[in-house]
């Protein structure tokens, strides 16, 4: 819930109890008025009519005249000083139906005789007063409501500008883009603490990025040129007349030691590089186009280990992405279908409308399938390989949320990427059963 | 043929400079930006070596000091830094090519060769051995005046021993030249073997002499002797 309804539905709360309140007291504030308002008027209506009486010579008479507001009776009680002030309901001929009245008892003598006397007056019914209170307040409240909301959302968006602020520039900030957030100043001190503490924190995130990044390149540097300085040592080496067979095949598993190491170095900073996202330039590419190039350079191999290549593209496929990690992934996936095969095997590559996968025949796994994506796992412990290229293709695939899955099934091995997992989630159980 | 190599590893300059040598080659080397920019006023060189993390700056600096003189020296760039975007700057600004550290001499040798080529206009196109003769403009070889068909990967193949002429090549290296970063298992040495096979008796059927040597597992030789 945003923090503006928060506090709209606190206000209005508690303002609905102080609302019901102030009615309930407003009701019995009203009531005491008017109680003792009619009381007031009564009393001087008796002090008048008495005067009448005692003029009039019929009292009957003046009794007709004076309809509903007055009713008398000889009594034998004796006279009183007392009043008694009580309620009742008289039916009103004229507006035929029963109207409350407020009246005045008393024993009065007129004339020498005793008279029991009721003086009345029409008295307003609490349930129309209740009515009126209600819908009085009812409508305050909703107006109060409404000018609250209006103000409330008004003042708040115009106070809560700078915090939407940071919160786009936070949402925007990327690392790996080195660029320090430059906040603009408001005239509210807490957001100017916020933003001072982001601006704060994001320099240190990339002061320390940059150190990373510089130790990664500083270490593949560091190791490139001892390791150049063994190969070269070891190829003049290599050169000298004279050597033994034995002395040969030392200084050749030397320098193959060292290339290895020296490969496995490179690919450890490719994926550190892609890990941090330090490619970003993007571009429109056709995978379709990339593939057929990358085969036709790789046709030796095929053709070396006699493997029958066939191509299912049902569609065009064009993927956003950096051409160099596209050529790194593409090449790690088919050189794989490649080297993992048998001799005489198969490859087929489907690519559709999102989705790319490469089957290739092959021996049975060794390692658990969902370990194959993790560094250094190998099928064949004893292959010389590097056991990064699918961890560096995982990477890849991660860096643009594309989803990249492993299946194996009847001898085939299958690599599929999906590039658009977001939109839908198929599943072709028939692609591993080819 | 002067070499001016600008590397400020003194290992890796000695290799460097001990391979070129015996590949006849006459070496001589500056270890910083300073020194090199003195040798580049003063002499005059065939080819220039330049390593990019000097230690008082970039050498794609004197990639563009080079261009800018209008010097006619070849230029190949050495760098530990496997990264596109120096790639890129420094064929931009004018080097002839590009190398990434760890290298094999006997690459950096025929690249060499091949900047010279393109640069040297005057000289002979072809490239002559004893009685093979080849030309790397058109992929043309000849042995006794008779045209041998080679595949293209065959042709570089000759064209990478004719380079290295009388030096060991371990497979590694000639599968690194012939085919980039695809190769990278030993079970695919298999292919070099039946490439050079193939070259071999081509060869021998055009009546070149066989000069291709094995070594014993490491790789092969190219010699007359």
């Amino acid at each position: 819930m945003k923090l503006l309804n928060q506090t709209n539905l606190y206000f209005i709360s508690v303002s609905l109890v102080i609302f019901c309140l102030g009615g309930i007291l407003f009701y019995t504030l009203f009531e005491i008025i008017i109680d003792n308002d009619i009381a007031h008027k009564l009393h001087e209506r008796k002090t008048y009519n008495l005067k009448q009486l005692q003029k009039s010579d019929s009292l009957l008479l003046y009794q007709q005249y004076s309809a509903n507001m007055l009713y008398l009776r000889p009594t034998g009680r004796p006279e009183t000083t007392t009043e008694i002030l009580s309620d009742t309901t008289i039916y009103d001929d004229v507006l035929e139906e029963r109207i409350l009245y407020r009246q005045l008892s008393f024993v009065k003598m007129i004339h020498g005789k005793n008279y029991f006397i009721q003086i009345r007056r029409a008295a307003v019914e609490q349930k129309s007063l209740l009515e009126g209170v209600v819908l009085l307040e009812g409508l305050l409240f909703l107006a109060f409501v409404a000018v609250l909301t209006l103000v409330n959302n008004r003042v708040s968006r115009q106070i809560w500008k700078p915090f939407y602020a940071i919160l786009d520039k936070i949402g925007k900030y990327k690392i790996d883009l080195a660029q320090s957030m430059s906040l603009r100043k408001s005239n509210i001190d807490e957001f100017n603490e916020l933003a001072k503490a982001i601006e704060t924190m994001t320099d240190k995130i990339n002061r320390e990025f940059n150190i990373q990044k510089e130790f990664a390149e500083n270490a593949s540097h560091e190791i490139q040129t001892p390791l150049a300085i063994v190969k070269n040592k070891l190829e003049i080496l290599l050169q000298s007349p004279e050597l033994s067979k034995d002395q040969m095949d030392l200084i050749n598993s030397a320098s193959v030691a060292a290339n290895r190491l020296s490969k496995l170095n490179e690919a450890l900073i490719i994926l550190s590089k892609i890990e941090n996202r330090q490619f970003h330039e993007m571009t429109k590419i056709c995978l379709n186009d990339e593939m057929d190039q990358l085969y036709a350079n790789l046709d030796e191999l095929v053709r070396m280990k006699e493997l029958r290549v066939e191509k299912n593209y049902t569609q065009r496929l064009e993927i956003k992405m950096n051409t160099h990690l596209l050529g790194i992934l593409l090449e790690n996936i088919i050189t794989n279908s490649i080297k993992h095969n048998l001799t005489g095997g198969r490859i087929t590559i489907s690519i559709t409308d999102q989705t790319l996968s490469v089957s290739n025949t092959g021996e049975p796994l060794k390692v658990p399938s969902q370990k194959l994506f993790q560094r250094f796992i190998k099928s064949n412990t004893k292959s010389p390989s590097l056991g990064l290229g699918l961890s560096i293709s995982k990477a890849i695939c991660d860096t643009y949320s594309f989803r990249i899955a492993y299946r194996e099934s009847a001898g085939w091995h299958t690599v599929s990427i999906n590039f658009n997992p977001a939109e839908t989630e198929i599943v072709r159980p028939e692609e591993s059963r080819k | 043929m002067k070499v001016l190599i600008i590397e400020d590893e003194h290992e890796l300059q000695t290799a460097i400079s001990a391979y070129l040598k015996s590949e006849g080659y006459v070496c001589e080397h500056a270890a910083n930006i300073k020194e090199a920019t003195e040798k580049i006023n003063i002499y005059e060189y065939d080819c220039i070596l330049i390593d990019i993390g000097l230690p008082d700056g970039n050498g794609l600096q004197l990639v563009e000091i080079l261009k800018k003189e209008l010097k006619n020296s070849g230029v190949i760039i050495l760098t530990a830094k496997n990264s596109l975007e120096d790639k890129i700057f420094g064929l931009d600004v004018g080097a002839d090519d590009y190398l990434t550290k760890p290298f094999n001499l006997s690459e950096l040798n025929a690249r060499i060769r091949s900047v010279l080529r393109r640069r040297k206009f005057e000289g002979k196109k072809e490239i002559e051995f004893n009685e093979i003769s080849i030309n790397p403009d058109t992929l043309q070889t000849c042995v006794q005046g008779k045209t041998v068909p080679l595949t293209k990967k065959e042709f570089d193949l000759l064209l990478f021993f004719l380079s290295n002429k009388k030096k060991v090549l371990t497979k590694e290296s000639i599968a690194e030249h012939l085919w980039g970063d695809y190769i990278d298992s030993a079970d695919n040495f298999d292919f070099i073997y039946v490439h050079i096979s193939n070259l071999r008796k081509k060869l021998i059927d055009y009546g070149a002499r066989d000069y291709l040597h094995t070594v014993y597992g490491v790789g092969y030789k190219f010699t007359d002797t």
